[in-house]
C-alpha cells in the first residue's frame, strides 16, 4: 500500500508518465508541481469567509456534531454548558447526589435550511435542564436517514430506581419533520441494579454512555454503548447494542455483544454501508492495559458480529483514560479509521483501511506526519472520496488540518489547514451533503462554527 | 468582547482569590491560569516538584492521587512538592472543592481555569494528548525530567523522583 506522504510523488508519477521524456522529468515536474500547488492554493476555501456560527457567542458550547438531509439542510447539535461566565449549578437541579463524574449540560439543535445565510436560534432538546452529561470527549451522535428522520444518541444523568443514586445513561431522540420538533428521548440501556459507587469512586453508581450509533438509508437505528454492568476492579466495560428496525420508533431488547473487556472511557463509533453492512469500532483492553482500537462487522444488518480485529499500531499501554474515538467511514467495499495511538513518537493520528469486510487492516500510517501531535479525527466519504479532519499542533496552538483522498484510501491529497483565525479550536466533526460536498463542525472559542469543503477535481489533483 | 471580558473577569478574581486567601491551602480549591502556572513552576525551583493532572472523571486518577499523597511523607517537604491541577470544568469548582474535601482533604490541588485543558497543561507540555492521568516530574533547576502518562503504582513515582535528585 502507497503510505500517506507518498501521494505527492503519486501526482510526480503521473506528470512523469504522461512526458515521456526523461530528460525533462525533473524541471516538467518541478514546474508543473508547482503550478497544481498554485491551482489547490487558489481552489482551496476562504474558510473564514465561509464558516458560519451554529451556538450562539455568549454561551459555552462543545463537542459539536452534524448530518445533512436530502435537500441540503444542515443539523448541528451541541452541548450546551450554559452562558458564559455562569457557575455550574445546575447539578442542584437536578436528581442524585453529586457524583464523581459529574456532567450538567444541554444538548442544543440548530438547522441551517439551504436557502438562509446562517443557522436557526438552537432549541434545547433534553427536556430536563441539566439532563445531559456531555464533555467534548463523550460526543452527541447525529445521523439522517433517507426519509429525512433525524437521529440523535447522546449521554445523560439519570437516577437508578434500584440504589437511588446517580447514574449515566444512553438516550435516544429523532424528529420526523426535519428538525421541528424532537420526541421524548428513550433511555436505550435497561437500569443497573447493582451499586458500584465504590469501584467507580465518588458515588457515581453506574455508567451506561459513550455511545455510538449508525443509521442505514432506509432509517434502521443501531445504537451502541458502553456499559459498566458487571464491572470489575480491572475496570474493563462491556459493549451493549440496540436496534430499531422502524426508524427509531420501537428498539429491539438490549443485547451485550462483548463483555468486559472494553476501555470505559473510549467512545464508540459505527458506521453503515447499504442496509445490511454495519461496522461499529471499540478500545479493547488486552493484556496489561494494552488499549487496542478494534473493528466488529456485521454482515447481517446486526443480527451477528464478526469477532473484532485491529486496525493496528504500536501497543499502547495506559492504566488511565484515553478518550480516544476511532473516526470510520466507507468507500466501495472498503472500510477506513483514523484514530489516535499514545504510544507513537509523538503521539498521533493513524489511518488504515480494511479492502474489504472480514479482511485485515492494512498497516497504518500517519495522516499528520508533522504533527507534533494530532487528535480528535472525523471522516467522511462519497464515492471514492475521502475527507479526514482532525485537530493537530505542528508549532504552534492547536489548529484544524483536513486531507482528501479521491481515490478510496490509496493516497491522499496534501495537508491543508482550515483559516480558523485566532480563536482556540478543536473537536471537529464531519458529514456528506447529498451533492457530494462535505460538511465540517468545530469547536472556536466554545462557539460552535460550520463551514463546507469541497473535495478538488479530479483534473486540480492531476488524475 | 463579553466573552473575552468574562474570562478576563473570571481569571482576576482567581488571582486575587489565589493571592489573599493561600493558594496552597488543602482546603481551598484555586482557579489556575496559564500565568499562575507559570508562577508556581517558577517558585517550585529548588524543589523536586511533581506535577499531576487529574480529574473527578478519571477514576485511575482517583485511585493514584492516595500513593502521591503518601510520598509527600517520604520525602522531606524542603526537597520535594507535589503540585495537584484538577482538569475539571473551573466552573465546577464549587462542588470539586467539595468532593476533594470529602476524598482527598490534604491534597493542594488547583483546577484549570482556562477554557480548553490543553491551554493549560501547554505550558508544561505542548504535545499533551489530554490523557489522564499525566504527571511531570520537574527538577531542582526546573527543567522537565519526566513525563509519566497513566497511574503508576508509588514505588514507580519513588523511583522517578529519586532519579531526578530526591533523596529518601
Amino acid at each position: 500500500m502507497p503510505t500517506i506522504d507518498q501521494n505527492t510523488e503519486y501526482v510526480l508519477k503521473k506528470i512523469r508518465a504522461n512526458a515521456g521524456r526523461r530528460g525533462e522529468v525533473t524541471c516538467v515536474s518541478v514546474l508543473v508541481s508547482s503550478f497544481l500547488a498554485l491551482i489547490v492554493m487558489m481552489t482551496a476555501p476562504d474558510v473564514t469567509a465561509q464558516s458560519v456560527a451554529a451556538s450562539q457567542s455568549d454561551r459555552r458550547a462543545q463537542a459539536p456534531a452534524v448530518a445533512v438531509t436530502s435537500d441540503g439542510s444542515v443539523h448541528a447539535v451541541w452541548f450546551d454548558k450554559g452562558a458564559v461566565g455562569e457557575a455550574d449549578r445546575k447539578g442542584e437541579k437536578v436528581k442524585g447526589t453529586h457524583h464523581s463524574h459529574q456532567a450538567f449540560a444541554d444538548l442544543h439543535y440548530a438547522r441551517w435550511l439551504p436557502a438562509a445565510a446562517g443557522f436557526s436560534d438552537s432549541v434545547r432538546v433534553n427536556p430536563t435542564p441539566g439532563q445531559v452529561w456531555g464533555f467534548s470527549i463523550s460526543r452527541p451522535v447525529i445521523a439522517a436517514d433517507e426519509n429525512d428522520k433525524i437521529h440523535i444518541l447522546f449521554p445523560g444523568n439519570a437516577t437508578s430506581p434500584e440504589s437511588g443514586k446517580a447514574v449515566a445513561s444512553s438516550y435516544y431522540t429523532r424528529s420526523t419533520d426535519e428538525g421541528g420538533q424532537f420526541e421524548p428521548p428513550i433511555q436505550l440501556n435497561a437500569d443497573p441494579e447493582d451499586d458500584l459507587s465504590a469501584l467507580i469512586m465518588g458515588g457515581l453508581a453506574q455508567a451506561q454512555v459513550f455511545g455510538g450509533m449508525a443509521v442505514s438509508p432506509k432509517g434502521v437505528v443501531h445504537a451502541f454503548w458502553l456499559d459498566t454492568r458487571g464491572l470489575t476492579a480491572s475496570m474493563r466495560s462491556s459493549l451493549y447494542y440496540r436496534r430499531s428496525d422502524d426508524g427509531g420508533r420501537v428498539f429491539a431488547n438490549e443485547v451485550r455483544l462483548r463483555e468486559n473487556e472494553q476501555c470505559p472511557c473510549c467512545q464508540v463509533s459505527a458506521v453503515t454501508d447499504g442496509e445490511d453492512s454495519l461496522y461499529v469500532a471499540l478500545r479493547q483492553i488486552q493484556g496489561d492495559n494494552i488499549r487496542t482500537p478494534m473493528v466488529m462487522h456485521s454482515a447481517d444488518g446486526g443480527n451477528s458480529f464478526a469477532p473484532p480485529v485491529s486496525t493496528g499500531g504500536a501497543p499502547w499501554q495506559l492504566e488511565g483514560c484515553p478518550l480516544k474515538l476511532t473516526a470510520m467511514t466507507t468507500t466501495g467495499s472498503r472500510i477506513h479509521s483514523l484514530v489516535h495511538n499514545g504510544a507513537e513518537q509523538p503521539p498521533g493520528l493513524l489511518y488504515s483501511h480494511a479492502p474489504a469486510p472480514g479482511q485485515a487492516f492494512l498497516p497504518p500510517q500517519k495522516i499528520h506526519p508533522e504533527a507534533a501531535i494530532s487528535d480528535s479525527p472525523a471522516m467522511a466519504s462519497s464515492g471514492q472520496t475521502l475527507l479526514a479532519v482532525w485537530h493537530a499542533k505542528e508549532e504552534g496552538p492547536r489548529q484544524i488540518f483536513y486531507r482528501f483522498s479521491l481515490n478510496g484510501g490509496d493516497t491522499f491529497l496534501p495537508l491543508q489547514r482550515l483559516d480558523t483565525g485566532e480563536a482556540s479550536v478543536g473537536y471537529p466533526a464531519v458529514a456528506t451533503a447529498p451533492d457530494g460536498r462535505f460538511v465540517v463542525a468545530w469547536q472556536a472559542d466554545e462557539v460552535i462554527q460550520v463551514m463546507y469543503l469541497e473535495a478538488p477535481s479530479e483534473a486540480v489533483a492531476g488524475r | 468582547m463579553r466573552r473575552l471580558f468574562g474570562a478576563m473577569m473570571f481569571n482576576i478574581v482567581a488571582s486575587v482569590s489565589a493571592w489573599s486567601a493561600g493558594a496552597h491551602d488543602p482546603t481551598l480549591l484555586v482557579p489556575m491560569d496559564r500565568k499562575m502556572l507559570q508562577t508556581e513552576l517558577s517558585d517550585s525551583r529548588g524543589q523536586v516538584l511533581l506535577v499531576n493532572l487529574w480529574a473527578t472523571w478519571c477514576t485511575p486518577c482517583l485511585r493514584e492521587i492516595p500513593d502521591l499523597l503518601a510520598l509527600e511523607t517520604d520525602f522531606p517537604s524542603a526537597e520535594f512538592r507535589l503540585l495537584a491541577i484538577s482538569m475539571d470544568d473551573s466552573y465546577s469548582q464549587e462542588w470539586v472543592t467539595e468532593f476533594k474535601a470529602q476524598h482527598f482533604p490534604t491534597l493542594v490541588s488547583f483546577i484549570n481555569a482556562e477554557p480548553d485543558m490543553d491551554l493549560l497543561v501547554s505550558v508544561i507540555d505542548p504535545v499533551w494528548n489530554e490523557t489522564l492521568p499525566t504527571s511531570y516530574i520537574f527538577g531542582r533547576d526546573g527543567e522537565l525530567v519526566q513525563k509519566i502518562q497513566g497511574k503508576k503504582p508509588k514505588a514507580y513515582f519513588q523511583e522517578q523522583l529519586i532519579a531526578a535528585g530526591l533523596k529518601q
